[in-house]
């Protein structure tokens, strides 16, 4: 790896990273999370506007078209119950939407759940119902007025003027989540609240330990061999300056390698040359065991390789996490 | 035991299963809620937070593996979030609102609505004084729509009898305008909430404008001698709609407040702290609009006796100050 490619990906981790905030639990640990991307965010909103809009609509549609209505036409009380009755439900509908589909899903609308991001407190708290108010009733400026100005004819000479002044105004709640690193916009600074994504992980085995990781290949040949684990640890063993020679980083980069299901044999191969350069390492001595080994495994020269990049992991693991026991973190090969 | 296996692999290999049991339930939450969970996993579920938590925080002192620590990590916020989500059962939120934040909240905003108050009625005067001596200036004050025909043009016994007519309207009729008065007034509620956020200059215009338009309508009436009459109008659901719109410019006036004086807390911090507050007062307000839209829909059309009309106004009037003033300080006080 030539050093501006280093420099590049470590810059790219400090990208990844501003983008990854902490709170403290009430148990005093702290877990981290992603800030949800504007984009994510914006079409979270527009498909919760497609619901708060297209569902009333479907529905007096379908209310109109199925010619229910005709039952009714002989009662005017009915009529006019009925009508008070949906202008209340549309008022709590377009209103309350938001707040109502956070309290119930835990921060999430269907907007917010097609997309996976979630909203929680800036603090670490529980997200109260106030808070998920005061958020929403925000909106009613941040979205909704700028929606019902779209919808109006735009006016021209004094009126003109005033609209667009309006405009300006409103554009700056609109883009203020683009003027903020947390991206928070009006509702969220007002309600301690931002907008999240909790990327899903999976455990991976352990390199150390998990057998079919640790190479098919070595175990294959060890199974032929009836070498034990301690026959394999003779091939790779390694002194104490030699596991001295890398850090955390370079540890965690060599991890990345050798978790990536396809990798190149040739970045197998520069890696391992590079780090039996650094290492200075010697080939073993050929005893009768190696020799077959090596005889044995002239074909599959990357296993090999992946085997001793395996085994020098583990080490230098080893190494790292017994210093790390006593306080000391050796965050890179610089580092002494 | 032997050397390659590391110190950190045998922490892990102790407690995969613990993380995978709370990675299914979490998955679970995720997809169905928590009330898919059985009354066993429920009891499991904090224990087992807890545990990779603390997972965690070990991991973090022993391992250096980083998909293990990340996943640990991600793990234990998913798990988080599910633990300290929005948990409440609707009843005992409405009731804790109620009875508890709602008069709380408002009681700690009292000087903030006394303000708005004054702001208001300030208006009021200005506007009454102008009308009173010159009739020409309700055009200018009253709005067109707010009118509605009622200009210093009509005759007085049109105005009289615009104040009582109305008993025999049939009710279905009174539903379609009481429900369209709510929604109205609780926009107009809310939105100069939100407005508060521009320093809360938007919320004192728009309580301003509201003082000037009560004002100048009180004094056009006044002036041709139905001042009481206009008053117990005004008064049988004023006195709740009038309070609401106050209370929601006061928490418009509230964020500015989180913002101008942040206090010892930073300004952002401050500012969640105030607009929560603010939040429920609004909510609240937004209850009262629907009382208030009652008692304009139905009582004001139906009962035209002025003495009734400020029983009734008045009533609603003590027990506001009762629930905000007494109830509200007392809880205060219990904090």
């Amino acid at each position: 790896m030539s050093g501006s490619n280093k420099k590049q990906i470590k810059a790219k981790a400090e990208k990844e990273k501003s983008h990854w905030r902490r709170v403290i639990t009430p148990e005093g640990v702290p877990v981290s999370f992603q800030l949800a991307s504007r984009g994510d965010r914006l079409a979270a909103v527009l498909l919760d506007l497609m619901i708060v809009y297209g569902l009333p609509l479907l529905i007096i549609l379908g209310f109109l078209f199925s010619g229910i209505w005709e039952n009714f036409l002989e009662k005017e009380e009915f009529l006019y119950v009925l009508f008070s009755f949906v202008t209340v439900l549309l008022f709590l509908w377009y209103n309350f939407y938001f707040s109502f589909f956070e309290i119930k899903w835990q921060g999430r609308t269907p907007g917010k759940r097609a997309l996976g991001i979630r909203v929680v407190d800036r603090y670490g708290g529980q997200l109260k119902p106030d808070a998920v108010f005061a958020r929403n009733l925000m909106r009613e400026l941040e979205l909704f007025l700028p929606i019902s100005m779209l919808f109006s004819p735009f006016a021209s000479g004094y009126d003109g003027l005033i609209d667009l002044l309006i405009w300006v105004w409103l554009g700056v709640f609109i883009f203020l989540p683009f003027f903020n690193k947390d991206r928070l916009r009006a509702g969220d600074m007002i309600a301690g609240t931002w907008v999240v994504k909790i990327p899903k992980t999976n455990l991976l085995g352990d390199i150390v330990q998990d057998k079919d990781i640790l190479g098919s290949g070595t175990k294959k040949l060890s199974d032929k061999l009836g070498a034990s684990k301690a026959g394999q640890k003779e091939l790779y063993s390694f002194s104490d300056e030699q596991v001295d020679a890398y850090g955390i980083y370079e540890l965690q980069t060599l991890e990345e390698l050798l978790r990536k299901p396809e990798v190149a044999p040739k970045t197998i191969k520069e890696v391992t040359e590079r780090i039996k350069a650094k290492i200075k390492w010697v080939e073993p001595p050929k005893s009768e065991t190696s020799s077959f080994y090596w005889k044995g495994h002239k074909a599959g020269s990357t296993q090999s390789d992946k085997a001793f990049l395996k085994a020098y992991y583990a080490a230098l693991r080893k190494r790292l996490e017994a210093k790390m026991l006593f306080g000391v973190r050796r965050e890179n090969k610089h580092d002494k | 035991m032997s050397d390659t296996v590391l110190k950190s692999s045998q922490f892990r290999k102790e407690r995969e299963a613990s993380w995978k049991e709370l990675q299914d339930l979490v998955e679970k939450i995720e997809k169905k809620g928590v009330k898919s969970l059985d009354a066993d996993q429920l009891m499991r579920l904090p224990n087992l937070y807890r545990f990779t938590l603390s997972s965690l925080s070990v991991a973090r002192g022993v391992s250096l593996d980083r998909n293990l620590l990340e996943y640990l990590e991600l793990l234990s916020t998913r798990a988080y979030f599910c633990i300290y989500g929005v948990h409440a059962s609707f009843g005992g939120t409405v009731f804790k609102f109620l009875f508890e934040e709602l008069p709380a909240a408002v009681w700690n905003a009292r000087w903030r609505i006394l303000l708005t108050t004054i702001i208001m009625l300030i208006a009021a005067l200005i506007a009454y004084y102008l009308t009173i001596t010159n009739e020409e200036w309700y055009y200018t004050i009253v709005s067109d729509g707010m009118s509605s025909g009622r200009t210093p043009a009509s005759a007085t016994e049109d105005l009289r009898k615009g104040l009582y007519d109305g008993a025999d309207i049939e009710a279905h009729e009174l539903n379609v305008f009481a429900s369209s008065l709510f929604s109205h007034n609780s926009s107009v509620g809310m939105f100069s909430f939100a407005l508060g956020f521009a320093l809360g200059v938007p919320t004192i215009i728009l309580i301003f404008y509201n003082g000037l338009t009560l004002g100048s309508f009180v004094a056009l009436y006044s002036s041709r001698g139905l001042g009481v009459d206009v008053a117990g109008w005004l008064f049988i659901h004023g006195t709740t709609e009038l309070l609401a719109i106050i209370l929601c410019g006061a928490g418009g006036l509230g964020l500015a407040k989180g913002m101008i004086m942040p206090g010892r807390k930073s300004r952002l911090s401050n500012l969640a702290h105030e607009g929560r507050q603010a939040a429920k007062i609004v909510i609240g307000a937004v209850l009262m609009l629907l009382i208030a839209a009652i008692l304009e829909g139905f009582g004001r059309q139906w009962i035209t006796d002025t003495s009734t009309r400020f029983l009734i106004g008045g009533s609603m009037l003590a027990f506001w100050g009762a629930y905000f003033g007494y109830w509200g300080r007392k809880i205060c006080k219990r904090q």
